[in-house]
């Protein structure tokens, strides 16, 4: 704008008003009519003819965009200022910006930290999950080595049972041998018995026999010289007898001890049998108790087994848990990332309905149409 | 079938299984071995009639007499223990007692049906 048109303008504003002035102190109406007077007319000369140019003259050539020349042209220049209400657009500026902000933390809130806590939320609940499965498959794993321990248990006692089975039948076998030696020496017993017998009635044939030499002595004896020869031979049945006798004598004193040592033999085998009797009925307790532990450790197996299927099928419950947790939490991230979103759109909408309502308050051309 | 649910006498083997009335339920007999290399085919099916049928009619007690068992097998306690863990899966409302009536004369019976009562703590007893 030049400097020259600005000048003319008040020259002919002062002749103006110094016309409008003399005329007015010439009106022969009182003094505050001609006050009032002048004062509409300053108004309507000022509101006609003072108003800022309607038109913003534009520069010959096109600035380069740039906030170093836009700047300085926008805020110094007075019908720019007027155009534009800087400080309510910056407020609305400020507010739109702050929401935005707003929007952008909630929406980060949303995506990263709400969503983490969400996710958070959902790893709580699938890492408790996880450490359920993990405790789940820690009990199936006891419960299959309680299993193992039990069958291998099972498998000792079984050995054991079948050790003691074949220690019983030996056992039962030295029982039938003794048995069998004590009934054959209770025979050698009742056979020494009739040696004995046949030994006294031996005895009693020797001493006949003696008494027999005797009589024939004195036979031979009364008979003299004719006798003399039978008298030798009743001498020599004599000393026969006597050798019978004590032969006898000394088999019935064997025979004696050969009893004595089959009493013994058979007190000692009796006892024997007795004892080999208690270990049978011992070993078959062994048996029994052993056949009872493998029956104990049937029934633990049985519970063992019914409660790894129950585990194996918890593990499957807690992994379709896992996966429909992990599905949820998806679902649920996708609900609160969308939740308050209208709501700062309408603020957004808001502000820029006041935002465009102050444009066209302060922008001229839009008041004149 | 001189009892209320209707089990006639088993006779297998070296095996006889009677089920007589008590007055507080039924009594299972057991008399002889059960040594066969699967009793489970002949006391599987019993245990599932004695069991379906004491739950129908609410018998409260069940006696298992196993005075007269001389000898059973692993395959036979296994049998008898599946039985007694269907009592385990009842409820409360529909559990059953079972008495175990054993010989402590016979060893195996002394160290193994005591354990049976672990099984369902309370319901089963042994005498």
């Amino acid at each position: 704008m030049s400097l020259l048109p600005r000048l003319t303008d008040r020259i002919v504003t002062l002749i103006v008003c110094l016309i409008v002035s003399s005329v007015v102190i010439f009106l022969p109406v009182s003094e505050a009519i001609k006050l009032v007077i002048l004062l509409i007319f300053s108004l309507v000369y000022g509101f006609l003819f003072l108003r800022p140019e309607k038109k913003i003259e534009l520069p010959v050539e096109p600035l380069p965009v740039t906030e170093e020349v836009l700047e300085p042209e926008v805020t110094e220049t007075p019908e720019a200022k007027h155009f534009f209400n800087y400080e309510e657009i910056e407020k609305v500026g400020l507010s739109l910006k702050d929401h935005l902000k707003s929007i952008r933390e909630r929406w980060n809130s949303k995506n990263h930290g709400s969503k983490s806590s969400a996710v958070s939320e959902g790893e709580s609940r699938k890492l408790e999950l996880v450490t359920l499965k993990a405790s789940s498959d820690f009990i199936s794993e006891n419960i299959m080595r309680a299993f193992e321990i039990s069958d291998n248990l099972a498998n000792t006692a079984k050995t054991a049972f079948e050790l003691s089975e074949s220690v019983q039948k030996g056992v039962k076998i030295v029982t039938s041998a003794l048995s069998q030696s004590l009934s054959q020496t209770a025979i050698l017993f009742e056979q020494s018995k009739q040696i004995s017998k046949i030994i006294e009635i031996m005895s009693e044939i020797s001493e006949k026999i003696h008494i027999l030499s005797i009589n024939a002595s004195i036979v031979s004896a009364r008979a003299g010289t004719a006798g003399k020869g039978f008298e030798v031979v009743a001498k020599e049945i004599r000393i026969l007898a006597k050798e019978t006798e004590k032969s006898l004598e000394e088999i019935e004193q064997v025979i004696v001890d050969v009893q004595g040592t089959i009493t013994a033999v058979v007190e000692k085998v009796d006892t024997a049998s007795k004892q080999t009797n208690n270990e049978q009925n011992n070993l078959m307790s062994v048996a029994g108790a052993l056949q009872g532990v493998i029956l104990a450790v049937e029934i633990i197996r049985a519970v063992t087994s019914v409660a790894n299927e129950k585990a194996v099928e918890q593990k499957g419950t807690m992994e379709s848990w896992i996966t429909e947790s992990e599905v949820s939490d998806e679902g649920a991230l996708e609900v609160l990332d969308g939740e308050d979103i209208p709501e700062f759109l309408q603020q957004i909408d808001q502000d820029l309905e006041t935002l465009k309502a102050l444009v066209t308050v302060n922008n001229p051309s839009k008041e004149n149409s | 079938m001189s009892n209320k649910i209707g089990v006639a006498p088993i006779a297998q083997d070296k095996i006889k299984i009677t089920v007589d009335d008590t007055p507080n339920g039924i009594a299972v007999r057991f008399v002889g071995d059960i040594d066969m290399e699967d009793p489970s085919i002949v006391l599987d099916p019993l245990f599932e009639k004695i069991h379906s049928s004491v739950v129908a009619q609410k018998i409260p007690e069940v006696g298992a007499d196993f005075q007269n068992l001389n000898f059973l097998n692993s395959s036979g306690i296994k049998a008898v223990a599946k039985w007694i863990m269907k009592l385990a899966m009842l409820p409360a409302d529909k559990k059953y007692s079972i008495k175990i009536i054993h010989n402590k004369a016979i060893t195996w019976q002394v160290t193994s049906l005591p354990t049976l009562t672990f099984l369902v703590p309370g319901a089963v007893k042994i005498e």
